[in-house]
């Protein structure tokens, strides 16, 4: 290239020149010259990451698509040539990502009229990777095609898209279509991983032409649907899949938590836990999940034996979170033998203690000195009946190393110990007095209020001062708003954070004024604090300057106060909410889209539609498309 | 309470991936979604918050933020590691690539030859470097270079002491010879091999890193690419190349490859068992 003509598109890419010079370059010189130098321009595009590809975007999109198009149509024809056709493929995605309504129409065209078939492929791969949801009618018409590559490649496509209005054509293909197309639909089916392909997957999981895809596709739908589904499949015999199936349901648990777990699929596990030993160390995560599933003694020991190795961790907490409850026993015998990073993980994964359990192991994990195991370990103590724990914690509070994990325990014990707590408020141990005050927050009792007062005016942590303010907040009272009031002030923005925390805490309406003066703070987490509690005292009266933050730079704090906005009055706001559905952060928006159906007028709905069809993030349509569906339904 | 396993929001799963992925470069799919809370419990519980999305919120508002940043990033990277991992890439690069290196740093006035192991985590691969340089005759003076985001990771790679589970692939004769034995089965590398290894904190995200640390002959990365998402990968690609010298090296882990780039400015370098990159001499 770098023929005279068109030497400024060289340079431009280089960085050298400006767009405008590469793109008047262009504008002026021959077909031949254009064929050239875009051929050069195309294999940059294609490079991702590099500057040089970044440019040559730009400059594409810059130029007129009326004489680049069908160059670009031209080169997806290109058999012999796979390097132009791919880079043609990726410079039409960008440019339809890029909104460029002249090749969606094109493309359009080819995928509906194109004779090669290979074109329509390429046409509606373009579709799929520019991620524009004005492909939809298009992709979904090409669905009905004559050539099963063509209608899988617009399967696939769909599935890039995510957006679930394609739930109902892909199902009619996995119902009917040719087999091709029904491997390429059940597989989008997946990527989707709605609630609603679930039973049509199963359909098509039970029909051998279809099973090879609708099973391992069941695998990616997050919902405790999918999971009951694939129980059903092996107990009626998927034997040609069962691994298949087996790893689905690793899957599924992988996503949703073990709480839905059918007891039926538990008893089938046991059964067919030789399956899961037979896969190799790179199936380890399903695997560990499975076996936990069974917990079966023997499970059970190798789940142990991984717990040795640290890169093995995740595998085995899940794996422990999955046990029945009845097996936790043997676990918690175990708990000493772990190391740390297992334990903590393992610590959390076990929800709760039986009431006859033997605590100790658990009790004995107080005395650690790391503080996340000590807190783990009281959060699992917790959910012990407060008379069986009570003793227990009393006679640890006597022993120097358990002392710090039995405060952890008693700032967890509902109900809330509070005179236990307020004595330790005296220890001469800074974290023990730290976790006291943090229990007091559940205490909300006027009779904590003075010992509280007193810790505050004797200490001398700043840690546990911050602690302190927000139990005062809890118990109320006047003296309490004054110190915070303080606090708000301080020059530690620290203290600030935490005051307008502890008087979101407060429920009391003197504690708007200061919260409303903190929107003005010069630091942002303090301000982001003052909108998260002005949301929860919800007087109406913060409603617009709570609004006003919805244009602040960050969209961080967009959000927050957005989601405050739902707890006060968002009719009163209606235009900055409406500005907020068109930010361009799409938390913001998806935030401003629950505003906009709690205000519930008809603009409002006629703008959650919208969205619900045109927004460029197929996360906010798809919420969109919930929250209209819900206000339907409601 | 009965059960104290609280909820995972959609909404909170989305953020903290979001945040993630942006701040560290580390991808949590659909199917991570249970491990990534896991992951996130233990700091909820220290912090005595109610919901994951205090958590969330404390980690980006909090005055004190970045401490708290540094408490849980341990908990979303898998640091394990250990001695002599992936022998045959090393083997290479002691026998094709480190004999090249010297000899070229002899004609330069015999300036150290620098390697870098890259989210080095608790230092095995780095201590691995250092004594693979020292094996054999006298070199040109060599530094090693361990670059973590991780500062606890770092603070224990520094102590230069390992358990016997870091030591796994080391047969006993190495293991005399690299290391002095401790009460309670410690093992702690050698003086001789802890001279010259340095550890610095850094974002392969960011390219602080590149602009501070001295052009590096040889750049181990391995196995942590695996978390990135896409743009995550090229980016440290990119930081990683502009790192090097020209003419410098990179080894990836063994099953990780720059494929998954559509384009890349290193050449290929292929030997049984090992595919590597070289950097053009032009750069």
């Amino acid at each position: 290239m770098a023929s005279a003509p068109t030497h400024n598109v060289r340079a431009y890419l280089e960085g050298d020149v400006p767009l405008q010079a590469a793109v008047a370059d262009l504008a002026q010189c021959s077909d031949a010259d254009l064929d050239a130098a875009l051929d050069e321009v195309l294999t940059a595009a294609a490079g991702r990451g590099e500057p040089d590809s970044h440019r040559a975007h730009q400059l594409l999109a810059a130029l007129p698509m009326e004489r680049i198009g069908p160059r670009l149509e031209a080169r997806l024809r290109r058999d012999d040539d796979p390097g132009a056709r791919n880079a043609a493929r990726v410079a039409m995605a960008a440019l339809v990502h890029g909104g460029s309504a002249h090749l969606i129409h094109r493309l359009d065209h080819l995928v509906r009229e194109e004779e090669d078939d290979d074109v329509r492929i390429f046409a509606a791969t373009v579709l799929g990777d520019a991620g524009n949801p004005a492909a939809l009618p298009i992709l979904v018409d090409a669905l009905r095609d004559p050539n099963p590559n063509v209608v899988a490649a617009a399967a696939e496509a769909l599935a890039a898209l995510r957006d679930d209005r394609a739930l109902e054509p892909l199902c009619a293909v996995l119902a009917s279509g040719h087999h091709w197309a029904r491997l390429a639909a059940a597989e989008a089916l997946g990527a989707l991983g709605t609630r609603e392909a679930v039973d049509p997957l199963l359909a098509a999981a039970r029909d051998p032409e279809a099973s090879l895809a609708a099973i391992p596709a069941l695998g990616k739908i997050p919902h405790p649907r999918a999971l009951a589904g694939l129980a059903e499949l092996l107990e009626e015999g998927v034997a040609a899949h069962e691994g298949e199936a087996w790893r689905s349901v690793a899957r599924v648990i992988a996503s949703v938590g073990p709480d839905t777990i059918p007891d039926a699929l538990r008893a089938m596990a046991r059964r067919s836990e030789a399956i899961f030993r037979k896969w190799g160390p790179e199936r380890r995560s399903d695997t560990a999940l499975l076996l936990g599933l069974s917990g079966t003694p023997a499970a059970i020991d190798t789940l142990l034996e991984w717990a040795e190795d640290e890169a093995a961790s995740d595998a085995v907490a899940a794996a422990i979170g999955t046990l029945p409850e009845a097996a936790a026993g043997a676990i918690l015998e175990r708990l000493g033998e772990m190391p740390d990073h297992t334990l903590r993980l393992a610590l959390g994964a076990l929800r709760r203690l039986p009431p006859d359990t033997d605590p100790s192991p658990v009790l004995e994990c107080l005395a650690s000195t790391d503080p996340e195991i000590r807190a783990e370990a009281a959060e699992l103590l917790a959910t012990l009946p407060v008379r069986v724990l009570e003793p227990a914690v009393q006679r640890l509070l006597e022993r120097p190393e358990h002392r710090r994990g039995a405060a952890e325990v008693l700032a967890r014990m509902r109900p809330s110990p509070h005179e236990r707590l307020t004595d330790l408020l005296l220890d001469e141990d800074e974290e023990v007095r730290r976790t006291a005050a943090r229990g007091l927050r559940a205490c909300a009792s006027p009779d904590a209020l003075d010992s509280i007062r007193a810790a505050l005016d004797r200490e001398t942590s700043r840690e546990v001062v911050r602690e302190l303010l927000i139990a005062l907040a809890r118990c109320g009272g006047e003296e309490a708003i004054d110190d915070l009031g303080r606090a708000i002030e301080d020059p530690d923005p620290g203290m600030r954070f935490v005051a307008a925390e502890a008087m979101g805490r407060s429920r009391d309406p003197r504690a708007v004024a200061p919260l409303l003066a903190a929107l003005s703070d010069g630091h942002a987490g303090v301000r982001a604090a003052a909108l998260r509690a002005l949301g929860r005292l919800g007087d109406p009266a913060a409603s617009e300057p709570v609004a006003d933050r919805m244009r602040t730079e960050e969209p961080d704090l967009r959000r927050v106060a957005g989601e405050s906005l739902e707890h006060l009055a968002p009719d009163r706001v209606l235009d900055s909410i409406r500005e907020a559905a068109r930010d361009p952060d799409r938390e913001v928006r998806i935030v401003a889209i629950d505003l906009l159906a709690l205000v519930g007028d008809e603009e409002s709905a006629r703008i959650v539609t919208e969205l619900s069809e045109a927004d460029v993030d197929p996360v906010v349509r798809r919420h969109a498309r919930e929250v209209a569906r819900s206000r339907h339904d409601g | 309470m009965d059960s104290r396993k609280r909820p995972f929001s959609d909404d909170e799963f989305r953020q903290f991936r979001d945040w993630i992925a942006g701040r560290f470069g580390i991808s949590y799919g659909e199917q991570k979604r249970e491990m990534l809370r896991a992951r996130l419990e233990p700091r909820r519980a220290a912090l005595g918050l109610e919901r994951y999305g205090d958590l969330l919120f404390h980690l980006k508002f909090h005055p004190e933020r970045e401490a708290e940043v540094e408490r849980l990033l341990p908990h979303l990277t898998n640091n394990e590691s250990f001695f002599f991992r992936e022998r045959r890439t090393l083997e290479v690069l002691d026998r094709e690539v480190l004999p090249d290196l010297y000899r070229r740093a002899a004609t330069q006035g015999d300036r150290p030859v620098r390697i870098m192991s890259a989210a080095c985590a608790t230092g095995e691969e780095a201590y691995t470097l250092a004594m693979l340089s020292r094996l054999g005759e006298r070199r040109p003076p060599v530094r090693i270079t361990g670059l973590d985001v991780d500062p606890i990771a770092l603070g224990k790679a520094r102590t230069a002491t390992f358990g016997v589970h870091s030591l796994r692939g080391v047969p006993d004769a190495e293991r005399r010879r690299h290391f002095l034995h401790e009460e309670g089965d410690r093992w702690v590398v050698r003086p001789e091999y802890r001279d010259g290894v340095s550890f610095v904190r850094g974002n392969l995200l960011s390219d602080d890193w590149v602009r501070s640390c001295a052009a590096q002959d040889v750049i181990f990365c391995r196995n942590v690419l695996i978390y990135f998402g896409d743009t995550a990968f090229q980016t440290v690609i990119d930081n990683i190349h502009r790192a090097l010298r020209p003419g410098g090296h990179l080894f990836l882990g063994h099953a990780e490859t720059l494929r998954r780039l559509a384009a890349h400015p290193f050449e290929v370098i292929r030997q049984p068992g090992c595919v590597f990159y070289r950097k053009a001499e032009g750069w």
